[in-house]
């Protein structure tokens, strides 16, 4: 499957099979006082789709700019593709779709697909991937006349000229409409089927929670959790719409919650959740708010988001940060 | 056919750096064909060179003489005429000096004002981001940028005062001694400017670097005046200083030595009446035009080492 991924003119010297695609250890980054990344330990396997996640300015784009070699690290060790960032062996194998970027406004949007199929020094016809992103209407009209967002979609289609076989995108959806971002969604599904490695940065949570592998949450530039999809979400529990309820009564349910062995309950905004409850056991639940004649309008079993995650991830860092000295 | 699998000898390894080189700087000058830069460059062109010419050939129709055959502008002819030809190659020389300064200043702001941006500001709007994680280096980007306004500079300078030494020639009957000499040192100038834009823009941002440039620019030739005067009033501290100031920039130097190229053989005491506004012309020597060669590899070598560790 992988094999169609390399043109004649990639050269396929030094395999990296076994190897993981993309491997940090200790990386740091300062831009004179300010620390953007501290101790970066991470692993992308190969063929896998990696969302990297964090709040803005948490040193997510510092990192993929690291990998893709634009930036060097302070310290710290970083292999992508079995070599070391910005050399050519690696240019060669990776793509790349920068979060700020404008392309000249002067060429047309198949002339930046052809200019980029000559930087990698490709003699294949990458004419398709403007197809591939939708732009085939309007591949002939200068980029100054597109769209943000068709902008972005030709920043993916350039990213994805000559094969590589790791792509780095930088927010690849922020300029796009839900619409949008369904297409770079199934774009995303299509490359994994590929076997290509796809590094997506992006705070666009749905996205990431549908497409991706593996996640790492990054704050104040340290990953702060790794892991799959499913072991970053806490476990499921239940969700009740509920009138005004006595802190009596909430009292009590915590008592419940407690015997039964279900997480901590949380009430806001008329939402009141009791995490860890299964589903034989939403009636108890229901018994006791009814008993407290708590009004109930809606109750279902619900699997936490990855915002929910991103969030309690993020705050219960920046919480830690606040009490170290 | 695969590069990879040919024996990698020198030539294809050449060839094989050359072409994103070559890439680059061809985008350039479609770059100027689309943004209509060279249009506008062009017809302003032809304004200037048409007010040239027209005051050229008044001029000249005042002080032309009638003579016998052909004028040549040489040794013999000059003595022979001496007087009212005389004065003619003087007033030619003049308008000479004036219609290459215009030709410098010029071609001077026209490259600054188009490369000051040609790294930091690609830089600053993700052009280059995407650009330099393909398999190139930046000394390749560099090069093929530099390549790139190197090539419309020269076809404009080439343009514009081939332009003025032409229309000077027909309207005067004029010939100065050197031309292509001239038009090579003035090329020269351009191009060392060329090489300090590149340096400027690989660290700094593009308005930093088109004021930076500019500036050094001025110093030069006000060095130039500075020595100038000092040699006129044979004050040695003047001329010293003005002359170090060809270490700063050797622009200013470029410019003179190229004016000598123009300036009437045999000039003798009338050299005094050489001194023109726009500088003492200079007789090239190996010394300032190998420093000019110097300071240029320089610049450029400091433009790619610098552009190499910069974060983009």
């Amino acid at each position: 499957m992988h094999a169609d991924l390399q043109p004649a003119d990639l050269q396929p010297a030094r395999p990296f099979a076994d190897r993981p695609a993309i491997t940090c250890v200790g990386l740091a980054k300062s831009y004179g006082r300010t620390r953007a990344l501290v101790g970066v330990d991470l692993q992308v396997e190969r063929g896998s789709v990696f969302g990297f996640l964090g709040p803005n300015g948490a040193g997510k784009s510092t990192l993929v700019k690291i990998l893709t070699g634009l930036v060097r690290p302070s310290a710290g060790e970083v292999r992508v593709a079995g070599g070391r960032p910005g050399t050519r062996p690696v240019q060669r194998r990776i793509g790349y779709l920068p979060e700020q970027f404008r392309f000249p406004f002067w060429l047309t949007g198949r002339e930046i697909v052809g200019l980029h199929t000559r930087l990698a020094r490709s003699d294949g016809d990458y004419s398709h991937l403007l197809d591939l992103v939708g732009l085939s209407d309007a591949a002939d009209r200068k980029t100054g006349e597109y769209s943000k967002g068709m902008q972005q979609r030709l920043g993916l289609a350039q990213a994805l000229v000559g094969d590589p076989e790791i792509v780095f995108l930088d927010e690849p959806t922020s300029a796009l409409d839900p619409l949008g971002r369904l297409d770079v969604r199934d774009i995303l599904v299509h490359l994994r089927e590929r076997g290509m490695t796809v590094f997506l940065n992006s705070h666009l949570l749905t996205e990431v929670e549908r497409v991706c592998d593996r996640l790492a949450v990054i704050d104040h530039g340290a990953i702060i959790a790794q892991g799959t999809t499913d072991e970053l979400l806490l476990s499921p529990g239940l969700r009740v719409s509920v009138g005004d309820m006595s802190a009596d009564a909430f009292t009590r349910l915590s008592d419940v919650a407690i015997r039964a062995g279900w997480d901590p309950p949380s009430l806001a905004d008329g939402v009141l959740r009791v995490p860890g409850v299964a589903a034989n056991e939403v009636p108890d639940v229901i018994r006791v708010l009814v008993e407290n004649e708590v009004p109930v309008f809606e109750a279902g079993l619900v699997r936490q988001t990855l915002e929910e995650a991103f969030v309690h991830l993020v705050r219960e860092h920046q919480h830690s940060r606040r009490q170290e000295p | 056919m695969n590069p990879h699998t040919d024996p990698r000898g020198f030539r294809s390894t050449l060839r094989e750096s050359a072409a994103p080189v070559f890439l680059l700087a061809g985008l350039t000058w479609k770059e100027g064909i689309r943004r209509r830069i060279i249009l506008v460059g062009f017809v302003m062109t032809v304004a200037f060179v048409a007010l040239y010419g027209t005051g050229a050939y008044f001029s000249f129709r005042e002080l032309r003489t009638p003579r016998i055959g052909p004028t040549t502008g040489g040794a013999i002819d000059f003595v022979a005429g001496l007087g009212a030809d005389f004065f003619r190659d003087l007033a030619a020389y003049q308008m000479l000096s004036f219609g290459l300064f215009v030709t410098s200043f010029l071609s001077t702001m026209l490259v600054v004002f188009l490369a000051a941006g040609m790294i930091s500001g690609d830089a600053e709007n993700g052009t280059l981001q995407t650009i330099v994680t393909r398999p190139v280096s930046r000394t390749q980007v560099l090069l093929g940028r530099y390549l790139g306004y190197a090539s419309v500079f020269v076809a404009y300078a080439v343009l514009l005062s081939g332009s003025i030494l032409i229309l000077t020639r027909v309207f005067s009957g004029y010939a100065p001694p050197h031309p292509v000499q001239a038009l090579l040192l003035l090329l020269g100038e351009g191009l060392i400017v060329l090489g300090l834009v590149s340096l400027g823009t690989a660290a700094l941002s593009p308005v930093a670097t088109g004021i930076g440039t500019l500036m050094l620019f001025g110093v030069a030739f006000i060095g130039g005046i500075v020595q100038q005067i000092g040699k006129l009033l044979s004050n040695e501290t003047a001329a010293s200083l003005g002359g170090a100031v060809h270490y700063l920039a050797p622009t200013d130097t470029f410019f003179r030595m190229a004016l000598s190229g123009l300036a009437p053989r045999n000039a003798g005491l009338a050299g005094q009446f050489l001194t023109g506004p726009f500088g003492e012309p200079l007789p090239p020597a190996a010394g300032p035009l190998l420093y000019g060669l110097f300071y240029l590899a320089a610049c450029l070598l400091a433009a790619a080492l610098l552009f190499r560790r910069r974060d983009l």
